[in-house]
């Protein structure tokens, strides 16, 4: 048995936190019986221990063995009932046998007044009593343990579907027949139209990034393509709205050999230019690039639009976020702010030196 | 003058290729080809300088030409997307050159063969080692 000491310590806090609260509820309807009845034969010391050990190794048993296997269906149910039911047999006859040590032990301590002992018969009543209380919390346990498991499962289940979807999409796309095309109305274009030629050119840039096999080894690009292709997007954009956009770009790039995520800043321009009323004079689109030695910083804020004109692919900002903190984790900080006329986004990378 | 030849399935690329080369004074055509058969043959007779190539063709991928023809003459690559396979040939040809060509990228890729057939070696392509004449006397 593959014992995870992770769950035994929190497990062992838990029972603590358990045992405390036991006792500041006796402590609070009888204080001098209290102290007496916690001790028992041994001491606090050891009873804290011993209830510590015993509640560990039941909620585990409980909890791992019993009641998650039988909610994912790993084992076949008739095993698990025959795992509880030894359990509880082998946990009953410790708990009797225990319960008649001290019996016969306070007997022998005539001293003692027998008042705290629990007369023979009732105490079946209250063991039986006290297993029900630790499969409750065994099962609210096991509930809250496979609640957080499923959420970080469909997490990771929606990031392989969209890569899915993007490589199922790469595929679908001949990169021969798309380029070959492009080279065609290129050859044709270029002795009259200088201007559409170039946007041809363009264009055919835009999609061979974004088919692109220019990620590094760990899936990573350098900044600067990241911006040359950022900054195509945003030319072949003006120059569909016949350079009418307002569009305000400032960068200041300190450290060149920065590398990132790919497509993360390209689908906030997208999303801005997809979703943003760039005509607006007096604030349009905002883009802000920064880098120093170890730190990047994106800003990017637009006008809302009234209308959506584009559909939005889905491949949105959850997924920018999540990508983010999947890689950086808290070394990304990705900010969304929301108003009724504006739309801005913030992002900051810190790279370890 | 280098004298060129183009070969290509596609006429319109073989269209494009010829316009960028008349915009270039040290370049003359000497024949194209879309048959990639008959280009190697058009290769042998003609014994060019320089040969644009395109990768993908039917029968005949230009690189089964570029093995074929071994170092008979200079190879300018041309193709829509970067293969893997590619990657491999990259030192035995002059240049690889991405469709659509731009004029641009295309000048300098002729212009790197023409500065090493006029013996203006690219500083990359000088000896990469110098002699330094030291006298040491060694007392230890």
């Amino acid at each position: 048995m593959k014992v995870n000491y992770k769950r035994l310590l929190l497990l062992a806090l838990f029972s603590l936190c358990f045992y405390g609260s036991f006792f500041f509820i006796s402590y609070l309807v009888n204080p001098s019986q209290t102290a007496r009845n916690f001790a028992g034969q041994t001491g606090i010391p050891l009873s804290i221990l011993a209830f510590v050990i015993e509640s560990v190794i039941t909620h585990y048993i409980l909890i791992f063995e019993v009641i998650l296997p039988a909610m994912r269906k790993e084992r076949s149910l008739r095993r698990i009932i025959m795992i509880g039911l030894l359990f509880f047999i082998v946990k009953f006859a410790f708990n009797y046998v225990s319960f008649l040590i001290e019996k016969a032990q306070r007997a022998n301590d005539i001293t003692d007044s027998s008042q705290a002992i629990l007369p023979e018969n009732s105490i079946g009543w209250v063991l039986i009593m006290s297993y029900l209380f630790v499969l409750v919390t065994s099962f609210s346990a096991a509930l809250l343990v496979e609640w957080v498991h499923k959420g970080k499962e469909r997490i990771l289940l929606e990031k392989e579907k969209t890569e899915a979807e993007l490589n199922a999409l790469k595929h679908q796309i001949n990169p021969h027949f798309l380029f070959n095309s492009l080279s065609f109305i290129y050859a044709k274009v270029i002795k009259l139209d200088k201007e559409t030629a170039d946007s041809i050119l363009m264009l055919a840039n835009i999609m061979r990034y974004a088919l692109g096999k220019s990620a590094r080894f760990d899936g990573t690009v350098n900044l600067m393509d990241e911006l040359e292709h950022m900054k195509n997007v945003i030319e072949i954009n003006q120059r569909r709205h016949n350079h009418q956009l307002n569009i305000d770009y400032d960068e200041q790039i300190d450290d060149q050999s920065i590398n990132i995520v790919p497509l993360v800043l390209i689908t906030l321009v997208e999303n801005a230019f997809k979703h943003g009323d760039l005509y607006d004079p007096v604030h349009g689109l905002r883009i802000k690039i920064n880098t120093s030695v170890n730190e990047l910083s994106f800003d990017i804020s637009n006008k809302k639009g009234k209308g959506v004109k584009e559909l939005s692919n889905g491949i949105g900002l959850q997924n920018i976020s999540q990508q983010l903190s999947l890689t950086y984790g808290n070394r990304s900080k990705f900010q969304i702010e929301d108003s009724e006329m504006h739309f801005s986004v913030s992002l900051k990378i810190t790279f370890p030196l | 003058m280098i004298d060129c030849i183009i070969i290509d399935d596609e006429q319109h690329a073989i269209d494009l290729l010829k316009e960028h080369i008349n915009h270039v004074h040290f370049l003359k055509i000497v024949g194209t080809a879309t048959n990639p058969i008959e280009g190697l043959a058009m290769i042998a007779d003609l014994k060019p300088g320089l040969v644009f190539l395109d990768v993908q063709m039917p029968n005949l991928t230009g690189i089964d030409i570029l093995k074929l023809i071994g170092n008979d003459c200079h190879v300018i690559m041309t193709t829509a997307y970067k293969e893997y396979a590619l990657e491999g040939f990259e030192h035995a040809v002059v240049d690889y050159l991405l469709k659509p060509i731009p004029f641009l990228r295309f000048l300098k890729a002729v212009n790197r063969l023409w500065t090493i057939q006029n013996n203006v070696r690219p500083v990359s392509d000088q000896d990469h080692y110098v002699f330094v004449k030291t006298e040491q006397r060694a007392s230890f």
